[in-house]
């Protein structure tokens, strides 16, 4: 069926990753990629279901990715390959629903990425009118491209120390506002929050935007082919690393909606530095300034390891070209496939259009989790408890796939209230993409190759 | 000319070196892979 030579389309010489990665190095990707969610973004469920909403929106969406880290976590425990979800579908679901899974998670962290260096142009602008925002995102993509092209380890090591700082903030915030004080505490929450004013509807369409507390979390699976224990590492960094987001967002929620009127954070570009302003203490607001660009940085760092290994693993099973599926001899990255993502993530960084890049990259993600519930269905059907090793075993299996699905279909229609025509464009771009994989690509797609690790390693699937 | 000003030409200078070194090694390492699979054997460079 091959018709192409090169690395990935020989299944003898395919090429792998080094293993080097432990629990701390897979928070740090999971968390990293997330936190700046915190810092920004998540403020607008304020506006669209109040303060109540908000929190109502962050807990039941906390639900939907505590859902989603268990599926991938099960699932990916049994894949010691790079690509995560991507990975898992091309065993559960085939080679053009794995396509599609492996587009989605490359157009997600990269178009996240390209946010995360816009905002840190537009941010660093804030200190003096004289500086220009372009040098520092290029800066920024140029950086952690390079620190990534130079080795996963390296890469990972500075983002927990990024991650963590950045996560010390909020608690720096926290604290200061002396909130465990019955009389001289700042948060204020009866006088600065305002329910719940538009009801359920208003719960629904701020959906969305709680999102951006988790969203990126099930990247921990894209790195599981470098980790040492995968069965160990991925449960372990995964799950603490949602823990964390939770108690984060919680903390978020309150110090920002204690601090800051309602209709002032429903707009904040910077919900957690406004409220750093408001504390009026000038080292708890260079410290939040500091957290915010940290948190970007540590984005920026792990949407670049997570992008490029979908796109490397769909190269080497033959998806997509090979050329992206070398690894450099010397670092062990996939060289090639990270340094092809740079100009797009570049592109999309030139066009300013934020909210549309977000827009783009949270849509991508909802179709991965809805595929992800699909096919925790298929896995168990497919595999049966005791019919395989696993590292992590999902309690309530169908509950948790349910949930997950219900909650993905809640969080699009919520979606489709403000932003249709996104929604109406996305399907379009991945129906396209579809298009050519099946009446182009596909004549290139070696089977064999596509899933010969878990033909190897795992035993026959029920029914086949 | 202002310090924020000097940053901005800094910034760019740190992209611009950045660029050349991974553009160098890039380069270096593509040389090696071209030269291994002409190599006589015809076995191409090993992957690890």
């Amino acid at each position: 069926m091959s018709q192409e030579t090169g690395p990935a389309a020989a299944p003898e010489s395919k090429p792998h990753l080094i293993k080097v990665l432990g629990p701390v190095h897979i928070w740090a990707l999971g968390v990293g990629i997330v936190l700046v969610g915190e810092f920004m973004g998540w403020n607008f469920a304020v506006a669209k279901g109040g303060s109540l909403g908000a929190i109502i929106a962050c807990w039941v969406i906390g639900l939907l990715y505590t859902a989603l880290v268990m599926v991938n976590t099960e699932i990916g425990s049994v894949i010691p390959e790079a690509g995560g979800q991507y990975a898992m579908a091309k065993y559960l679901l085939g080679p053009l629903a794995a396509f599609n899974v492996g587009l989605m998670l490359v157009f997600e962290y990269v178009m996240l990425e390209a946010a995360d260096a816009l905002v840190i142009g537009e941010l660093l602008k804030t200190l003096n009118p004289a500086i220009r925002s372009l040098p520092y995102v290029i800066l920024t993509l140029m950086f952690f491209t390079y620190l990534n092209y130079r080795g996963v380890f390296a890469t990972l090591t500075v983002n927990f120390i990024i991650t963590a700082l950045a996560f010390v903030t909020i608690f720096i915030l926290l604290f200061a506002t002396r909130f465990y004080h019955p009389t001289e505490s700042l948060v204020r929450l009866k006088q600065m929050t305002n329910g719940l004013p538009y009801g359920l509807i208003g719960i629904i369409a701020a959906f969305q935007f709680g999102v951006w507390f988790f969203l990126g979390i099930e990247g921990t699976a894209l790195a599981a082919e470098e980790c040492r224990s995968i069965g160990r590492a991925l449960p372990v960094g995964a799950l603490v690393g949602m823990a964390t987001l939770l108690v984060g967002a919680t903390i978020t929620w309150y110090v920002c909606s204690g601090l800051v009127p309602a209709a002032h954070l429903g707009e904040s570009v910077y919900p957690l530095f406004d409220a750093a302003m408001a504390t009026h203490m000038s080292w708890v607001v260079a410290a939040l300034f500091a957290g915010t660009l940290l948190s970007c940085m540590a984005s920026a760092n792990g949407c670049i390891t997570d992008s490029s290994r979908a796109w490397f693993a769909m190269s080497r099973d033959t998806l997509i070209p090979g050329a992206f599926a070398a690894v450099h001899p010397r670092y062990k990255t996939p060289y090639r496939a990270i340094l092809f993502l740079l100009p797009i993530a570049m592109v999309f960084g030139f066009t300013g259009l934020l909210d549309q890049v977000i827009t783009f990259s949270i849509f991508s993600a909802l179709l991965v989790y809805l595929l992800c519930g699909y096919m925790m269905f298929k896995f168990r059907a497919m595999y049966p408890l005791g019919s395989m090793k696993r590292g992590y075993v999902a309690p309530w299996h169908p509950f948790v796939a349910i949930l997950l699905i219900t909650l993905v279909l809640a969080t699009l229609a919520g979606m489709y209230f403000g932003y249709w025509i996104n929604l109406l464009a996305g399907f379009l771009f991945y129906f396209i993409a579809s298009f050519w994989f099946t009446f182009h690509r596909y004549k290139f797609v070696d089977y064999k190759t596509l899933i010969k690790a878990g033909a190897i390693h795992w035993p026959r699937p029920k029914g086949y | 000319m202002s310090i924020w000003t000097v940053m901005n030409g800094v910034a760019w200078a740190l992209s611009g070196g950045l660029f050349l070194l991974i553009l160098w090694d890039f380069i270096k390492v593509e040389r090696a892979r071209r030269a291994d699979s002409r190599a006589p054997d015809g076995a191409g460079e090993k992957e690890p």
